[in-house]
């Protein structure tokens, strides 16, 4: 791949689907930096550990990722919501955030994150 | 009545007063014949006879009468012959209330005057009440005794009975104005009609001219030897066609005496039914239709005057006026009491507002529900900050275009909630299109407005499932494909990979979402497996949805194991399942035995994987697999904190 090799934090609360995108995002060269799908674990996570890019499910295990997506914006750290919901479940202020509607193919993923990194 | 007689012209052959006293016999009486008159009597028939006030003198021991012109109508049919009679001949009827006056003029020798004197005094036939105004005074015979009684008077009946009509007008319109009934107007004014004409019975009768029917609601009888007609309906036909024909005529028909009129019809039947032998009727037509019927009855024959039939149309037509106006009245409080319940009984708000927008009146719900009165500026203050300058322009743009309103907007409540509420309101224009009020009304449609906001939520969260558990499937899909595997083994793994997941879906949905038994989840896992070498035992536990199927899929890899490589892979191995629960948490242990010796396998499939990496997401604990040599081991630990659902939250 001619892309940068991205280390990416994973916020995903279905292990099957966090189990995916891991695969979808080692196809694509990158490195998953870390995996959480409870709120508490994905905010240590956010707040201590090192990465580029964050992928955010929005809703873990029923309470809503905006705190992390808080910390991350903080930080000035880019992330990105994979979301059953589409884009209406995303509130403000991260409404201009990109937004993986789930599914998605690993091209799209792709696309978003070269996207997100240019 | 003197005046009225003073007018009147005398008829050619009528006989001057002076003539007829010149030509009387009075030497036949005490009085002697003329030229023998004392001075005073001469003097006294000189002021007579020239005087056009009704004068008369009753002179001598029995008091004779001679009178001038202007008297003579005084004793009605009784002149001529009065003259030169005795008084108390002649007054026979009323001579035991003048006799003491005449007396008290002869014995105290000075004059008596009279005002307002009632005399009962017989006229054609019939006794009447007369009033008079009339003094007595002295004339002195030579002796200088009192020889004589000069008599001056006139008449003030007509005058008297004015009077006390209009006193009885003005008590009748007194009463009627304190009732708002009809009945209660009826029975008064027929009481005291009765009662001024002294009848028998006096009613008020509705007249239903579709049906032809003459009825009487209640009426008024002198005493309880009168008989009432109260609840009677009668034929209007009855009375015969004649009577019919009268009445619708509207005049006023007064009869001294039935039987008199000779009417063999049975129309005079009902007249001796009811015992009336005199009636005043009065009929009320009203654009041409016979609308009701006053009467006066009495049971002896009666000589009417026509005061007392104008009375009774008087009393007819005011009864009509108050208990059509009563009437009016009743059905306006009726409407006004129906418009009431119909506003103030309903779950809404009323209100009216002027052409300029500003609210004129608010039904007491607003009140209820805010605490502010509504009307006026008042209004705005009721409804929820962030929908009120929504509220405002809507209520503006109506009022500037004329259009209906229609808005929905929360209203504050006075408890500090917040209701959804709809406002509608409609403009009512005058002939020339102008606004004259807006009526509007305010319905709280909060439990529509929340079950939307629901369904919305429930929709999306659908939406959010059904995309999650494609995603699910997504990934079940690229796992199974993997690697280096053929199609067909592929299509089989896949197919009970979502069987796996369909069946965990199942036991969710049997229990709305809410949890599944541990135990449940366990044995559908592995039911399609032989299950007679399980052995499965542990506590009660309620699941989560999301734990139940992470381990309903782990359990499915694992069982797939079992039956490939493991215990279930031959005719003797055993699968023990057994799960125990401690102060934090759950520990599963499947434990395989009998099967074939188990060595680590090289590199780790799906299977692996979903165990090791994700049931510790998804249960919040450790998940491993021990390929210990009598048989594979998988320990699965779980946070409860994580999985449990706890009982009392199931519905």
């Amino acid at each position: 791949m001619a892309e940068r090799r991205l280390r990416i934090l994973v916020i995903e609360d279905e292990m099957l689907v966090a189990m995916n995108i891991e695969d979808m995002l080692l196809e694509l060269g990158h490195e998953v930096a870390g995996l959480a799908g409870r709120l508490e674990h994905a905010l240590a996570l956010a707040r201590d550990s090192a990465f580029d890019l964050a992928m955010l499910d929005v809703n873990l295990a029923g309470e809503p990722s905006f705190p992390v997506a808080q910390v991350l914006a903080e930080r000035g750290i880019p992330f990105l919501f994979a979301t059953g919901y589409g884009t209406k479940g995303i509130s403000e202020p991260y409404r201009d955030r990109p937004v993986l509607q789930k599914p998605f193919r690993a091209t799209d993923l792709s696309d978003i994150l070269r996207s997100m990194t240019v | 009545m003197a005046s009225t007689s003073l007018q009147r012209p005398h008829s050619d052959d009528e006989m001057g007063m002076s003539a007829r006293i010149r030509a009387f016999d009075w030497a036949a009486t005490p009085v002697g014949p003329m030229r023998d008159w004392p001075q005073s009597l001469r003097f006294a028939f000189d002021l007579c006879e020239h005087s056009s006030f009704p004068t008369a003198i009753y002179w001598g021991p029995d008091l004779r009468l001679l009178y001038n012109d202007a008297w003579a109508p005084i004793p009605g049919e009784r002149h001529p012959a009065a003259l030169g009679q005795p008084a108390r001949e002649v007054w026979a009827d009323i001579w035991p209330i003048i006799e003491p006056q005449f007396r008290q003029v002869i014995e105290s020798k000075s004059g008596f005057a009279g005002y307002q004197q009632m005399l009962p005094m017989v006229r054609d036939g019939v006794e009447q009440e007369t009033y008079w105004n009339y003094s007595f005074t002295p004339l002195f015979g030579d002796d200088g005794e009192v020889a004589g009684v000069l008599n001056q008077g006139n008449e003030i009946t007509s005058t008297v009975l004015a009077e006390r009509r209009m006193a009885f007008q003005i008590a009748l319109a007194d009463r009627l104005r304190g009732f708002g009934d009809p009945e209660s107007i009826k029975a008064t004014a027929t009481a005291m009609l009765g009662e001024y004409l002294g009848a028998a019975r006096v009613g008020y009768a509705e007249i239903d001219a579709e049906q032809g029917l003459v009825s009487v609601r209640s009426d008024w009888t002198r005493d309880t030897g009168v008989r009432s007609l109260a609840g009677g309906n009668t034929a209007i036909q009855a009375f015969g066609p004649a009577a019919s024909q009268y009445l619708r005529s509207g005049e006023t028909l007064m009869v001294p005496d039935f039987r008199a009129l000779g009417d063999a019809s049975e129309a005079a039947d009902i007249w001796e039914r009811i015992g009336s032998r005199a009636a005043i009727i009065v009929p009320l037509v009203r654009e041409g239709e016979l609308k009701a019927v006053l009467y006066v009855h009495d049971e002896q024959p009666r000589e009417w005057k026509r005061s007392d039939a104008a009375m009774a149309r008087d009393v007819a037509e005011r009864t009509w006026e108050a208990v059509e106006r009563a009437q009016v009245e009743q059905s306006l409080r009726a409407s006004e009491d129906h418009y009431r319940h119909a506003v103030e009984l309903h779950p809404q708000v009323s209100w009216t507002a002027d052409a300029s927008g500003r609210t004129t009146l608010m039904s007491w719900h607003w009140e209820e529900w805010t605490g502010t009165s509504g009307v006026s500026d008042d209004w705005h203050d009721g409804i929820h900050p962030d929908d009120k300058a929504r509220q405002e322009e809507a209520w503006r743009r109506a009022v500037e275009t004329g259009e209906a309103y229609d808005v929905e907007y929360r209203l504050r409540r006075r408890d500090a909630g917040h209701r959804w509420v709809r406002s509608r309101a409609n403009p009512r224009r005058d002939a020339a299109g102008n606004i004259m009020l807006w009526y509007g009304v305010i319905e709280d449609i909060h439990d529509r407005k929340v079950a939307e906001e629901h369904q919305r939520l429930l929709i999306n969260e659908l939406n959010h499932r059904v995309k999650n558990t494609l995603a699910t499937v997504q990934a079940i899909a690229f796992q199974t494909l993997r690697g280096d595997i053929s199609l067909v083994d592929a299509r089989r793994r896949f197919e009970a990979r979502l069987m796996a997941l369909s069946r965990a879906h199942n036991l969710l949905t049997e229990q709305n979402w809410e949890g599944a038994l541990l135990e449940k989840v366990v044995r559908d896992a592995t039911e399609y497996l032989a299950q007679d070498r399980f052995e499965i035992s542990g506590d009660s536990l309620w699941l989560a949805p999301r734990a139940a199927l992470a381990l309903a899929l782990a359990l499915h890899e694992l069982g797939t194991n079992a039956a490939k490589y493991g215990a279930l892979s031959n005719e003797t191995g055993r699968v023990a399942i057994r799960w125990t629960m401690d102060a934090g948490g759950l520990r599963i242990d499947w434990k395989e035995q009998g099967g074939p010796r188990v060595a680590e396998p090289a590199g780790r499939g799906f299977g692996s994987r979903l165990i090791e990496r994700g049931l510790a997401a998804d249960l919040g604990g450790p998940a491993r697999l021990l390929f210990e040599p009598d048989g594979l081991r998988c320990i699965i630990e779980a946070s409860l904190q994580e999985i449990q659902v706890r009982e009392d939250n199931l519905g």
